[in-house]
């Protein structure tokens, strides 16, 4: 490896490991959801290792990590400035976050599946953060590449407008910037609807969504421009963090309700059928209900810890880790929710409160 | 001397430079003036290889211009997050092992241990210029470079430049305002359209201004004072 690419790479980890400190060294709340995600962590995978699932969800977690972090990379220019090659980098820094997912994968049911969490950080250094994708196209590809994504965008844009009239930048924002991994999301769903996984994948989909679109923290002055009392101000974001999700959400989970029903129509008869759509929808209607909740709370803990975004993801990613090692238990989830909630809004109200003085 | 034959460049229907020629010399301070969005830091950024030139040729010294040679400072330089001033500039070690960052942090006294983060907007600034003076470019392009610099560091960049210049290195910096420029550039370019790119020289920096702008703002001030009496007859301003 070259010297300055050891020397990033152990900036890197340093400001990983200064971040963890602060954050747990500063707030008693943050440190209990430090220890609460690595106790729920370390149950939910001694539990379930074994389980087919994981070999799925163990990867898709470092895909959404990494995936994450390469969105938001603004360091091309500085390190083009550097000389140093972006994608030898970004695969050096990637594959050392997949070593926990590596690590974790080599106790499972199959740990050939350890190769996964490489190649897929291997895949996502190779391409360009879309932010500067347009740069690296010929001309007359960036010239295609402009006049298609106005068409779509404009259509996009009219639609959703159309349908939230609100200033839900989050939701603006987020489409814009991730509308690559939306497509993705909507075909895989679409894909994965007669898979018995399908549940599962369509739930993490649908958290890690509202958690990419409420990460940034925008500026202080456009929290000050939307000028309200806290908890109107709060019930406000709520309610077009909601509107945003249920609209780009709801399609691709109606599309594998029906591609599961017609899929599985003609091999059924009609009294395993009648028994078997309404224990689907009943799942798909309590997933829905769960991730909407899990949206809800993202909303919540963006102005719980604003303007630190380390700080709200690492609250958002220790609840989505709690809910999903305690899907097997609802009343625990239920409980674990209603706490998070219950020490969440007033913290956020409390620093919305702050802002607004 | 740095040549720019016939250069292209445009953002998909949107044609920011065409047929542009210009030349600067080697060893010397160039200021690049421009209206907003007139293409200044597309200009500075196609030198330094991180935009893609449609057509043209860049050469420096006659030969075809090496991004290695050409260091940018952005308009908001880059830094990784949580990361000390001292670890920021030892960065640029690896390219220059002469430079040392705590000789060199002489000249502005930073906290260098303290993380980045906690710097006004001015002390990120001035850390990224002297990483970029670490980097010993051949070219050095400088946007906006006496944004957020106080008053006082403005006159040491600016001798600093000099002395930079006169030392081998071609200075190239942008800049919304032609004043600042003309007490220490060699040339000032002046881009007022996508074929339009004006070079002056010296002798002509008393003029510049007025021939920069010959009109006032007669029509806009006109509109500001239209608006101002509207909304004081619609009882202020909207909240």
């Amino acid at each position: 490896m070259q010297p300055i690419l050891a020397y990033i790479l152990r900036l890197r980890l340093n400001a990983f490991a200064r971040s963890l400190r602060s954050l747990t060294g500063r707030d008693p709340f943050g440190l209990a959801l430090a220890l609460g995600a690595i106790l729920g962590c370390a149950v939910f995978f001694a539990r379930n290792i074994h389980r087919v699932e994981m070999i799925i969800m163990i990867p898709m977690l470092h895909l959404a990590l990494v995936n994450f972090i390469h969105g938001m990379r603004k360091d091309a220019d500085f390190l083009a400035g550097l000389g140093v090659s972006r994608r030898l980098l970004f695969l050096w820094e990637y594959s050392v976050l997949a070593v926990p997912a590596v690590c974790l994968l080599a106790f499972s049911a199959y740990p050939q599946a350890m190769v996964l969490p490489v190649v897929l950080s291997a895949i996502i250094a190779s391409t360009p953060p879309f932010a500067w994708s347009h740069r690296r196209l010929t001309p007359s590809r960036q010239k295609a590449f402009f006049s298609s994504q106005k068409t779509l965008l404009h259509a996009l844009r009219k639609f959703f407008t159309w349908l939230v009239p609100s200033l839900a930048f989050e939701w603006w924002g987020g489409l814009r910037q991730r509308r690559l991994a939306l497509f993705i999301l909507w075909t895989g769903a679409f894909l994965l609807a007669w898979q018995p996984l399908l549940l599962s994948a369509i739930l993490f989909f649908l958290v890690i969504t509202p958690i990419e679109f409420y990460g940034t923290g925008e500026h202080r002055s456009m929290v000050q421009a939307l000028y309200r009392s806290p908890s109107q101000f709060l019930r406000l974001k709520v309610s077009q963090g909601f509107c945003g999700y249920a609209v780009l959400l709801t399609p691709p989970v109606m599309l594998g309700m029906v591609h599961y029903i017609l899929r599985n129509l003609p091999s059924v008869s009609a009294n395993t059928l009648s028994a078997q759509v309404p224990l689907f929808l009943a799942s798909v209607v309590a997933s829905l209900a769960v991730s909407f909740i899990l949206a809800s709370l993202c909303v919540v803990a963006k102005y719980a810890f604003y303007v630190e975004g380390m700080s709200f993801m690492f609250a958002v990613s220790s609840m989505v880790t709690l809910t999903l090692a305690t899907l097997w238990h609802p009343y625990i989830s239920i409980i674990g929710l209603s706490v998070s909630f219950s020490i969440l809004i007033p913290k956020a109200v409390k620093r919305l409160r702050i802002l607004f003085s | 001397m740095l040549e720019l034959q016939n250069l292209h460049i445009s953002y998909g229907a949107h044609t920011v430079f065409a047929s542009v020629n210009a030349t600067f010399r080697e060893g010397a301070v160039h200021g690049i003036v421009g209206s907003n969005g007139k293409g200044k830091t597309t200009f500075l950024k196609a030198l330094a290889g991180m935009i893609v030139v449609q057509s043209g040729e860049m050469l420096l010294g006659g030969a075809s211009l090496n991004t290695r040679d050409c260091a940018l400072l952005e308009i908001e330089p880059f830094f990784y997050p949580r990361i000390t001033g001292a670890e920021y500039l030892r960065l640029f070690q690896f390219n220059n092992p002469d430079f040392t960052g705590v000789d060199w942090n002489r000249l502005f006294a930073l906290p260098l241990d303290d993380e980045i983060a906690t710097y006004s907007a001015g002390m990120k600034k001035k850390l990224a210029l002297l990483g970029i003076i670490g980097l010993k470019p051949r070219v050095m392009l400088l946007d906006e470079p006496l944004n957020s610099l106080d008053f006082d560091t403005s006159y040491l960049l600016m001798d600093t430049l000099r002395l930079l210049a006169a030392h081998g290195t071609t200075v190239l910096l942008s800049s919304h305002i032609v004043e600042p420029l003309t007490s220490v550039c060699d040339t000032i370019t002046w881009i007022a359209g996508e074929q339009d790119v004006q070079c002056f020289e010296r002798p002509e920096f008393p003029t510049l201004a007025q021939k920069l702008r010959p009109g006032g703002h007669e029509e806009q001030i006109a509109l500001v004072k239209q608006l101002l009496g509207h909304h004081r007859s619609d009882g202020g301003m909207e909240e």
